[in-house]
Protein backbone atom coordinates (compact mmCIF):
# COMPACT_ATOMS: atom_id res chain seq x y z
CA UNK A 1 0.00 0.00 0.00
CA UNK A 2 1.34 3.49 -0.84
CA UNK A 3 2.73 5.59 2.02
CA UNK A 4 0.32 8.49 2.62
CA UNK A 5 1.81 11.96 3.18
CA UNK A 6 -0.43 14.80 4.32
CA UNK A 7 1.00 18.17 3.29
CA UNK A 8 0.53 20.94 5.81
CA UNK A 9 1.72 24.50 6.47
CA UNK A 10 4.32 24.88 9.21
CA UNK A 11 4.23 28.65 9.64
CA UNK A 12 5.59 31.23 7.24
CA UNK A 13 6.10 29.74 3.79
CA UNK A 14 7.31 26.40 5.12
CA UNK A 15 5.36 23.35 3.94
CA UNK A 16 5.76 19.85 5.34
CA UNK A 17 4.56 16.39 4.21
CA UNK A 18 4.32 15.15 7.80
CA UNK A 19 0.94 16.60 8.74
CA UNK A 20 -2.43 15.13 9.63
CA UNK A 21 -5.62 14.81 7.55
CA UNK A 22 -7.33 17.59 9.49
CA UNK A 23 -4.47 20.03 8.80
CA UNK A 24 -3.95 19.45 5.08
CA UNK A 25 -3.39 22.61 3.00
CA UNK A 26 -6.48 24.59 2.10
CA UNK A 27 -4.72 27.31 0.11
CA UNK A 28 -4.87 26.74 -3.65
CA UNK A 29 -1.58 28.53 -4.08
CA UNK A 30 0.24 26.33 -1.55
CA UNK A 31 -1.35 23.17 -2.97
CA UNK A 32 -0.18 24.07 -6.46
CA UNK A 33 3.31 24.79 -5.10
CA UNK A 34 3.45 21.38 -3.44
CA UNK A 35 2.11 19.68 -6.54
CA UNK A 36 4.76 21.30 -8.74
CA UNK A 37 7.47 20.14 -6.30
CA UNK A 38 6.13 16.59 -6.18
CA UNK A 39 5.69 16.37 -9.97
CA UNK A 40 9.18 17.79 -10.59
CA UNK A 41 10.70 15.42 -8.02
CA UNK A 42 8.85 12.52 -9.69
CA UNK A 43 10.11 13.57 -13.11
CA UNK A 44 13.71 13.83 -11.91
CA UNK A 45 13.48 10.33 -10.43
CA UNK A 46 11.81 8.74 -13.45
CA UNK A 47 8.50 8.29 -11.66
CA UNK A 48 4.96 8.61 -12.97
CA UNK A 49 2.19 10.35 -11.10
CA UNK A 50 -1.59 10.50 -11.08
CA UNK A 51 -3.87 13.15 -9.61
CA UNK A 52 -7.22 12.35 -7.99
CA UNK A 53 -9.92 13.42 -5.57
CA UNK A 54 -11.25 11.39 -2.65
CA UNK A 55 -12.95 11.61 0.72
CA UNK A 56 -10.84 9.07 2.58
CA UNK A 57 -7.15 9.10 1.56
CA UNK A 58 -6.29 5.93 3.51
CA UNK A 59 -9.05 3.95 1.83
CA UNK A 60 -8.08 5.36 -1.58
CA UNK A 61 -4.46 4.39 -0.96
CA UNK A 62 -5.59 0.81 -0.35
CA UNK A 63 -7.60 0.89 -3.58
CA UNK A 64 -4.62 2.33 -5.45
CA UNK A 65 -2.36 -0.51 -4.31
CA UNK A 66 -4.70 -2.99 -6.02
CA UNK A 67 -5.31 -0.89 -9.11
CA UNK A 68 -3.95 -1.59 -12.58
CA UNK A 69 -2.25 1.03 -14.73
CA UNK A 70 -2.53 0.64 -18.48
CA UNK A 71 0.78 0.31 -20.32
CA UNK A 72 -0.22 -0.66 -23.84
CA UNK A 73 -3.30 -1.42 -25.91
CA UNK A 74 -3.52 -3.47 -29.12
CA UNK A 75 -6.69 -3.87 -31.20
CA UNK A 76 -7.36 -7.28 -32.75
CA UNK A 77 -10.66 -7.41 -34.61
CA UNK A 78 -13.29 -6.73 -31.97
CA UNK A 79 -10.84 -7.79 -29.28
CA UNK A 80 -8.63 -5.38 -27.38
CA UNK A 81 -5.48 -6.70 -25.67
CA UNK A 82 -4.34 -4.46 -22.84
CA UNK A 83 -1.17 -4.83 -20.77
CA UNK A 84 -1.36 -3.38 -17.28
CA UNK A 85 1.17 -2.84 -14.51
CA UNK A 86 0.16 -3.54 -10.93
CA UNK A 87 1.57 -2.45 -7.55
CA UNK A 88 2.76 0.75 -9.21
CA UNK A 89 2.14 3.46 -6.65
CA UNK A 90 4.49 3.90 -3.70
CA UNK A 91 3.53 7.34 -2.32
CA UNK A 92 0.30 9.28 -2.00
CA UNK A 93 0.75 13.00 -1.42
CA UNK A 94 -2.43 14.62 -0.12
CA UNK A 95 -2.00 18.22 -1.25
CA UNK A 96 -5.35 19.93 -0.68
CA UNK A 97 -8.43 19.81 1.55
CA UNK A 98 -11.72 21.53 0.75
CA UNK A 99 -15.42 21.26 1.62
CA UNK A 100 -16.47 21.98 -1.97
CA UNK A 101 -16.61 19.04 -4.39
CA UNK A 102 -16.64 21.44 -7.35
CA UNK A 103 -13.47 23.16 -6.11
CA UNK A 104 -11.76 19.82 -5.54
CA UNK A 105 -12.55 18.60 -9.06
CA UNK A 106 -11.61 21.94 -10.57
CA UNK A 107 -8.26 21.88 -8.78
CA UNK A 108 -7.70 18.29 -9.88
CA UNK A 109 -8.25 19.21 -13.53
CA UNK A 110 -5.93 22.18 -13.15
CA UNK A 111 -3.18 20.07 -11.61
CA UNK A 112 -3.54 17.44 -14.35
CA UNK A 113 -3.10 20.19 -16.91
CA UNK A 114 0.01 21.49 -15.12
CA UNK A 115 1.31 17.96 -14.55
CA UNK A 116 1.21 17.09 -18.25
CA UNK A 117 3.67 19.89 -18.84
CA UNK A 118 6.02 18.72 -16.10
CA UNK A 119 6.32 14.95 -16.29
CA UNK A 120 4.60 11.63 -16.81
CA UNK A 121 1.04 12.34 -15.75
CA UNK A 122 -1.01 9.11 -15.96
CA UNK A 123 -4.45 10.72 -15.92
CA UNK A 124 -6.26 10.08 -19.17
CA UNK A 125 -9.60 10.65 -20.85
CA UNK A 126 -10.88 7.25 -19.74
CA UNK A 127 -10.54 8.14 -16.05
CA UNK A 128 -13.85 7.90 -14.29
CA UNK A 129 -14.42 10.28 -11.38
CA UNK A 130 -16.50 8.64 -8.69
CA UNK A 131 -19.33 10.75 -7.25
CA UNK A 132 -18.25 12.39 -4.03
CA UNK A 133 -20.41 12.19 -0.93
CA UNK A 134 -19.65 14.00 2.32
CA UNK A 135 -16.89 16.63 2.74
CA UNK A 136 -14.07 17.20 3.36
CA UNK A 137 -12.59 16.32 -0.02
CA UNK A 138 -8.91 15.72 -0.60
CA UNK A 139 -6.87 16.20 -3.75
CA UNK A 140 -3.97 13.78 -3.91
CA UNK A 141 -1.04 12.83 -6.13
CA UNK A 142 0.08 9.22 -6.41
CA UNK A 143 3.70 8.66 -7.44
CA UNK A 144 5.39 5.45 -8.43
CA UNK A 145 7.70 3.61 -10.77
CA UNK A 146 6.00 2.74 -14.02
CA UNK A 147 7.69 0.89 -16.88
CA UNK A 148 8.07 2.93 -20.05
CA UNK A 149 5.23 2.43 -22.54
CA UNK A 150 7.56 0.78 -25.04
CA UNK A 151 8.67 -1.78 -22.45
CA UNK A 152 5.21 -2.98 -21.60
CA UNK A 153 6.24 -6.61 -21.74
CA UNK A 154 5.54 -9.28 -24.29
CA UNK A 155 2.62 -8.57 -26.56
CA UNK A 156 -0.11 -11.19 -26.70
CA UNK A 157 0.92 -13.97 -29.01
CA UNK A 158 -1.10 -14.30 -32.14
CA UNK A 159 -1.65 -17.88 -33.09
CA UNK A 160 -0.10 -18.83 -36.39
CA UNK A 161 -2.63 -19.55 -39.11
CA UNK A 162 -3.41 -23.20 -39.44
CA UNK A 163 -1.46 -24.86 -42.19
CA UNK A 164 -2.62 -27.86 -44.17
CA UNK A 165 0.10 -29.87 -42.46
CA UNK A 166 -1.16 -29.06 -38.96
CA UNK A 167 -4.72 -29.84 -39.99
CA UNK A 168 -3.55 -33.24 -41.14
CA UNK A 169 -2.01 -33.85 -37.73
CA UNK A 170 -5.30 -33.29 -35.90
CA UNK B 1 -23.49 -10.73 -19.44
CA UNK B 2 -24.37 -14.30 -18.55
CA UNK B 3 -21.45 -16.72 -18.89
CA UNK B 4 -21.98 -20.45 -19.24
CA UNK B 5 -19.55 -23.35 -19.15
CA UNK B 6 -20.82 -26.36 -21.05
CA UNK B 7 -20.10 -29.83 -19.78
CA UNK B 8 -20.69 -33.37 -20.81
CA UNK B 9 -23.16 -35.30 -18.68
CA UNK B 10 -22.81 -38.90 -19.75
CA UNK B 11 -24.19 -38.99 -23.25
CA UNK B 12 -25.76 -35.54 -22.84
CA UNK B 13 -24.41 -32.06 -22.40
CA UNK B 14 -25.66 -29.26 -20.21
CA UNK B 15 -24.52 -25.85 -19.16
CA UNK B 16 -23.56 -24.26 -15.88
CA UNK B 17 -23.81 -20.56 -15.07
CA UNK B 18 -20.44 -19.01 -14.23
CA UNK B 19 -20.56 -16.73 -11.21
CA UNK B 20 -18.79 -13.39 -11.79
CA UNK B 21 -15.43 -12.74 -10.12
CA UNK B 22 -15.07 -16.41 -9.10
CA UNK B 23 -11.98 -18.28 -10.30
CA UNK B 24 -12.67 -21.08 -12.73
CA UNK B 25 -12.63 -24.42 -10.97
CA UNK B 26 -10.81 -27.43 -12.35
CA UNK B 27 -14.15 -29.23 -12.57
CA UNK B 28 -15.56 -26.45 -14.76
CA UNK B 29 -12.56 -26.43 -17.10
CA UNK B 30 -12.04 -30.20 -17.22
CA UNK B 31 -15.74 -30.79 -17.82
CA UNK B 32 -15.82 -28.77 -21.03
CA UNK B 33 -16.48 -30.83 -24.14
CA UNK B 34 -13.40 -32.02 -25.97
CA UNK B 35 -15.41 -33.79 -28.64
CA UNK B 36 -15.99 -31.60 -31.68
CA UNK B 37 -19.24 -33.36 -32.45
CA UNK B 38 -20.64 -32.45 -29.04
CA UNK B 39 -19.45 -28.82 -29.32
CA UNK B 40 -20.90 -28.64 -32.83
CA UNK B 41 -24.23 -29.83 -31.49
CA UNK B 42 -24.25 -27.15 -28.78
CA UNK B 43 -23.32 -24.52 -31.35
CA UNK B 44 -26.03 -25.63 -33.77
CA UNK B 45 -28.68 -25.43 -31.06
CA UNK B 46 -27.89 -21.80 -30.44
CA UNK B 47 -26.97 -20.49 -33.86
CA UNK B 48 -28.31 -22.44 -36.78
CA UNK B 49 -31.96 -21.96 -37.73
CA UNK B 50 -34.17 -25.00 -38.07
CA UNK B 51 -36.63 -23.64 -40.57
CA UNK B 52 -36.97 -20.88 -43.16
CA UNK B 53 -38.96 -18.76 -40.70
CA UNK B 54 -36.15 -18.61 -38.18
CA UNK B 55 -32.62 -17.30 -38.28
CA UNK B 56 -30.62 -14.16 -37.74
CA UNK B 57 -28.77 -12.83 -34.79
CA UNK B 58 -25.34 -11.63 -33.83
CA UNK B 59 -22.60 -14.09 -32.86
CA UNK B 60 -18.85 -14.14 -32.44
CA UNK B 61 -16.62 -17.17 -32.12
CA UNK B 62 -13.25 -16.85 -30.43
CA UNK B 63 -10.35 -18.67 -28.80
CA UNK B 64 -8.62 -17.97 -25.51
CA UNK B 65 -6.32 -19.79 -23.13
CA UNK B 66 -6.74 -18.03 -19.78
CA UNK B 67 -10.44 -17.45 -19.15
CA UNK B 68 -10.69 -14.63 -16.65
CA UNK B 69 -12.32 -15.06 -13.23
CA UNK B 70 -14.17 -11.86 -14.17
CA UNK B 71 -15.14 -13.10 -17.61
CA UNK B 72 -18.15 -11.27 -19.00
CA UNK B 73 -17.82 -8.34 -16.60
CA UNK B 74 -18.15 -4.97 -18.38
CA UNK B 75 -15.78 -2.05 -17.93
CA UNK B 76 -15.67 1.05 -20.12
CA UNK B 77 -17.99 -0.52 -22.67
CA UNK B 78 -15.91 -3.68 -23.06
CA UNK B 79 -16.35 -7.13 -21.55
CA UNK B 80 -13.42 -9.00 -20.04
CA UNK B 81 -12.55 -12.31 -21.65
CA UNK B 82 -9.14 -13.55 -20.56
CA UNK B 83 -6.58 -12.50 -17.96
CA UNK B 84 -2.96 -13.57 -17.67
CA UNK B 85 -0.71 -12.31 -14.85
CA UNK B 86 3.08 -12.49 -14.92
CA UNK B 87 5.25 -10.65 -12.40
CA UNK B 88 3.91 -7.14 -11.96
CA UNK B 89 2.14 -7.20 -15.32
CA UNK B 90 -1.34 -8.31 -16.23
CA UNK B 91 -2.57 -8.94 -19.77
CA UNK B 92 -6.31 -8.64 -20.18
CA UNK B 93 -8.22 -9.29 -23.38
CA UNK B 94 -11.51 -7.42 -23.77
CA UNK B 95 -14.23 -7.54 -26.40
CA UNK B 96 -16.02 -4.47 -27.64
CA UNK B 97 -19.79 -4.19 -27.82
CA UNK B 98 -22.60 -5.42 -25.66
CA UNK B 99 -23.36 -9.12 -25.61
CA UNK B 100 -26.13 -11.05 -23.91
CA UNK B 101 -24.28 -14.24 -23.14
CA UNK B 102 -20.99 -16.07 -23.55
CA UNK B 103 -20.76 -19.84 -23.87
CA UNK B 104 -17.50 -21.74 -23.45
CA UNK B 105 -18.22 -24.75 -25.62
CA UNK B 106 -14.98 -26.55 -26.43
CA UNK B 107 -11.60 -27.36 -24.91
CA UNK B 108 -8.57 -28.18 -27.04
CA UNK B 109 -5.04 -29.23 -26.18
CA UNK B 110 -3.55 -27.66 -29.31
CA UNK B 111 -4.06 -24.06 -30.36
CA UNK B 112 -4.34 -25.00 -34.03
CA UNK B 113 -7.20 -27.34 -33.15
CA UNK B 114 -9.05 -24.55 -31.35
CA UNK B 115 -8.58 -22.05 -34.18
CA UNK B 116 -9.46 -24.57 -36.86
CA UNK B 117 -12.61 -25.53 -35.00
CA UNK B 118 -13.58 -21.88 -34.46
CA UNK B 119 -13.22 -21.23 -38.19
CA UNK B 120 -15.17 -24.36 -38.98
CA UNK B 121 -18.04 -23.21 -36.77
CA UNK B 122 -18.24 -19.83 -38.50
CA UNK B 123 -18.24 -21.43 -41.94
CA UNK B 124 -20.74 -24.02 -40.83
CA UNK B 125 -23.14 -21.38 -39.47
CA UNK B 126 -22.98 -19.43 -42.70
CA UNK B 127 -23.51 -22.36 -45.02
CA UNK B 128 -26.23 -24.00 -42.93
CA UNK B 129 -28.11 -20.74 -42.50
CA UNK B 130 -27.94 -20.10 -46.24
CA UNK B 131 -29.32 -23.58 -46.83
CA UNK B 132 -32.09 -23.57 -44.21
CA UNK B 133 -33.08 -19.91 -44.05
CA UNK B 134 -31.60 -17.95 -46.97
CA UNK B 135 -33.30 -14.71 -45.91
CA UNK B 136 -31.98 -14.85 -42.35
CA UNK B 137 -29.70 -11.97 -41.32
CA UNK B 138 -26.96 -13.83 -39.54
CA UNK B 139 -24.03 -11.75 -38.27
CA UNK B 140 -21.35 -14.24 -37.34
CA UNK B 141 -17.58 -13.99 -37.54
CA UNK B 142 -14.42 -14.57 -35.57
CA UNK B 143 -13.98 -12.29 -32.58
CA UNK B 144 -10.28 -11.83 -33.46
CA UNK B 145 -7.06 -13.78 -33.34
CA UNK B 146 -7.24 -13.96 -29.56
CA UNK B 147 -4.42 -14.22 -27.06
CA UNK B 148 -3.80 -17.92 -26.69
CA UNK B 149 -0.67 -18.63 -24.62
CA UNK B 150 -0.63 -22.05 -23.00
CA UNK B 151 -2.79 -25.15 -23.17
CA UNK B 152 -5.62 -25.80 -22.68
CA UNK B 153 -7.33 -23.58 -25.24
CA UNK B 154 -11.00 -22.75 -25.20
CA UNK B 155 -13.49 -21.93 -27.93
CA UNK B 156 -16.26 -19.57 -26.89
CA UNK B 157 -19.41 -18.28 -28.52
CA UNK B 158 -20.75 -14.80 -27.86
CA UNK B 159 -24.46 -14.30 -28.40
CA UNK B 160 -25.65 -10.77 -29.05
CA UNK B 161 -28.94 -9.06 -29.50
CA UNK B 162 -31.31 -10.18 -32.25
CA UNK B 163 -30.51 -13.84 -31.86
CA UNK B 164 -32.91 -16.43 -33.19
CA UNK B 165 -36.05 -16.26 -31.08
CA UNK B 166 -36.48 -19.23 -28.80
CA UNK B 167 -33.08 -20.72 -29.43
CA UNK B 168 -31.49 -19.85 -26.13
CA UNK B 169 -34.85 -20.08 -24.40
CA UNK B 170 -34.96 -23.77 -25.15
CA UNK B 171 -31.61 -24.22 -23.48
CA UNK B 172 -32.62 -22.02 -20.57
CA UNK B 173 -35.25 -24.53 -19.62
CA UNK B 174 -32.47 -26.54 -18.01
CA UNK B 175 -32.95 -29.50 -20.26
CA UNK B 176 -29.74 -31.13 -21.31
CA UNK B 177 -29.07 -31.03 -25.01
CA UNK B 178 -28.87 -34.59 -26.27
CA UNK B 179 -25.64 -35.09 -28.02
CA UNK B 180 -27.23 -37.53 -30.48
CA UNK B 181 -24.54 -37.02 -33.05
CA UNK B 182 -22.80 -39.59 -35.12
Amino acid sequence: MPVVRYWTARGGRSLSPLGEPSRVLTSLRDSERVFRSVATWAGLNGLAFRVGVCEDPTFRAEEASASLVELSRVSDGELVHVTYARKVWSYMHVVHRTSSAANAESLMRGLVSIGRGIGRCENNRRDITEPLRAPPYFVYVLTGKLPPKNEAGPRPEKAAPTSLLSLAEL
Amino acid sequence: MQVYAWRTLGSDVGRQLKRPHQPWSLAELDGLPTDRAVARRIFDEMVIPRSAGEGGGQFRVGVCSDPSPSIGVYHEGMAELSRHAFGDRVNITWIRGFWESLHVIYRAAVVQDAHAFARELVERARSETTRVAPKARLDIKSAGEGAARAAPFFVYLLVGRGRRAGAVGRLNAGEPVHSGVA
